[in-house]
């Protein structure tokens, strides 16, 4: 039986990280002009005592859904021995599933594609592209608030605690002079995590990141936090408390999808 | 401004705290004036008049742990013709020494400027000790003493300038950390006893001091775009003398006042207000938001901000409320995946 660790990566990669191959179709129309007309569902499965655990990919005349769950009738099945060799996949380490339903071959094609284009969060290097550059940073703002609301919803006990707490309160990640932002708003036990400005209030806390290369640098780990607060590759507006818990949450997310 | 070449920016003030920049500006002020001289009760790192003591040895005198001493002294140091700066936590100066404040300085109205540190609920984690909630109420009752709230470290600096152009006793209350700036430049026209009007607006007027006034102004902006309302902000750092026009304009001209403050709602920055609304007759929507008939509870600042009810999402609440508005007319959880 999966661990209560293996069971929040598995979150991470299904709730969280998966849905992003829809902003990635978003923000490459190239990429999405191939999967005009596509139809079709890949279901990504573990094994697991205590009940299958999964989601899928849903094709519906060229237009992406990710689902949480397992899907009756997929075309295409990915099935994993355990959730941890399921984790480790999502990852980009070694980790052979088994495949049902190789004869849709052009569907296969279409989600492989898709898998590989999502291996761009975990890069350890900066792309070297402009356009993958943002892609790269815009997929990691989403992916943070959102893997920190849904280990909130999944009972991971520090950020729940943390949540309980909290009274109406939105903290936001935003980069200078791009479109790139988002947000996670908070409220007794509740959470939200969402794309873009949170305009009902100011944010509680703001990540607010000087460039792309400026929050690829800390995103990565590359660029030293003191020397990025220094010259102001990264301000943190608001509680400087809240903004380093925040910020453990944020690694927490990381250290789980990695 | 009068005291040519004492202009302060954001980009001065960045890196400092409120008190830094009191800290900071005494010492400047110093510079020009010889008057000047400062005292502290053993807190003089904390309270940032340390700096002047690092400067000045000569003009800087401790008076230990012993806050009725202290501002004996500095009755008598003010009597003898200098300017006394004393800086000790607000707590101490409004309330253990309440007597000799009011007996031995503001009775004969002697030239003491009192910079009062670790005001309202700012100094959270140290408990209700150290809390305090109270001295609005207390100094604001002493006659002849001027009341000053600044609401960030840039307004500290003009009120500290102003403090010394004045002749007579003032009480400066500040907070402990590092306040959000609300200005960015110190030539927005302060003056003791005038209201800033930070937003103009219809429907209703915010009226708040200290670290309430930052709040309320991106509140308003909030409630601009997001709910069409026309909000007035006032900042109104000075508690005593009030400015009766500034609100007596806002009773006329918007019908609903609601007061934001970091000080029991009982002789603060509220029932200032409500005095002069209640002296002119005049029908008005009249609500004040402070910490109520208890003694605060102990956390960190801002969640007492939003414990209270003035930090950001409580006031725009709190103004919705008394619009007849919901918070929140939706409440969806689900995540934007």
């Amino acid at each position: 039986m999966a661990t209560q660790n293996e069971l929040f990566a598995s979150t991470i990669f299904l709730k969280a990280a998966l849905p992003l191959t829809k902003v990635i179709l978003e923000y490459r129309p190239k990429m999405a002009a191939k999967y005009k007309g596509l139809n079709g569902v890949v279901q990504f499965v573990a094994k697991d005592d205590a009940g299958d655990i999964g989601g899928y990919l849903q094709f519906t005349d060229g237009v992406l859904d990710v689902k949480y769950g397992i899907h009756e009738k997929p075309d295409i099945v990915f099935t994993f021995k355990d959730v941890k060799t399921m984790n480790a996949f999502f990852a980009g380490k070694p980790a052979v599933p088994s495949i049902k339903g190789l004869t849709k071959l052009k569907l296969l094609m279409k989600a492989v594609n898709l898998l590989l284009a999502l291996k761009i969060i975990g890069r350890k290097t900066p792309p070297k592209k402009p356009e993958d550059k943002e892609l790269m940073v815009r997929l990691m703002l989403y992916l943070l608030p959102l893997g920190i609301s849904q280990l909130n919803k999944a009972g991971h006990p520090e950020i729940s605690k943390f949540c309980q707490k909290s009274p109406d309160r939105t903290f936001a990640w935003s980069v200078t002079g791009t479109d790139i932002a988002s947000y996670l708003r908070m409220k007794a036990g509740n959470s939200k995590a969402g794309r873009g400005k949170y305009t009902r209030s100011k944010p509680f806390v703001e990540f607010k990141f000087d460039s792309i290369d400026g929050a690829l640098g800390i995103l990565l780990q590359t660029t030293d936090m003191i020397e990025a607060s220094i010259n102001r590759i990264l301000v943190i507006e608001g509680s400087p408390e809240y903004g380093k818990e925040i910020g453990s949450f944020m690694n927490m997310v990381g250290q789980l999808a990695s | 401004m009068a005291a040519d070449g004492l202009t302060y920016t954001i980009v001065d003030t960045a890196n400092m705290s409120t008190a830094e920049i009191y800290g900071k500006v005494l010492c400047d002020l110093a510079e020009k004036h010889n008057d000047i001289v400062g005292l502290s009760a053993d807190l003089a790192k904390s309270t940032k008049i340390g700096q002047f003591a690092a400067k000045f040895p000569n003009r800087f005198f401790n008076a230990g742990i012993a806050e009725q001493n202290m501002f004996g002294m500095a009755a008598g140091l003010a009597k003898s013709g200098l300017t006394p700066f004393v800086s000790t936590f607000a707590v101490f100066a409004s309330l253990r020494a309440a007597e000799q404040v009011r007996t031995d300085i503001c009775y004969p109205n002697l030239n003491v400027k009192i910079i009062a540190t670790h005001a309202g609920t700012s100094f959270g984690q140290a408990g209700t000790t150290h809390h305090c909630t109270e001295d609005l109420a207390v100094m604001r009752s002493f006659a002849n003493m001027v009341v000053i709230a600044p609401a960030d470290g840039i307004e500290t600096a003009n009120a500290v300038i102003a403090a010394y152009e004045h002749k007579g006793p003032v009480y400066i209350r500040i907070n402990r950390g590092f306040d959000p700036f609300l200005y960015e430049k110190t030539d927005y026209g302060f003056q003791i006893g005038k209201a800033v009007q930070l937003r103009d607006g219809t429907d209703i007027t915010i009226i708040a001091c200290g670290a309430a006034a930052y709040n309320a102004y991106h509140a308003a902006g909030i409630l601009e775009k997001e709910d069409g309302l026309s909000v007035r902000v006032l900042n109104m750092h000075t508690i005593k003398p009030i400015d009766e026009e500034a609100i007596m304009k806002a009773v006329m001209e918007t019908r609903r006042i609601v007061t934001f403050e970091d000080h029991n709602i009982y002789g603060g920055l509220g029932s200032a207000v409500a005095e002069v609304i209640v002296k002119s007759g005049k029908a008005c929507a009249f609500e004040s938001v402070g910490i109520p008939d208890e003694f605060a509870i102990i956390g960190l600042p801002e969640d007492l901000q939003n414990y209270y009810g003035f930090d950001q999402n409580k006031i725009i609440e709190k103004v919705r409320q008394i619009m007849g508005k919901d918070f929140e007319q939706t409440e969806d959880w689900e995540d934007e995946v």
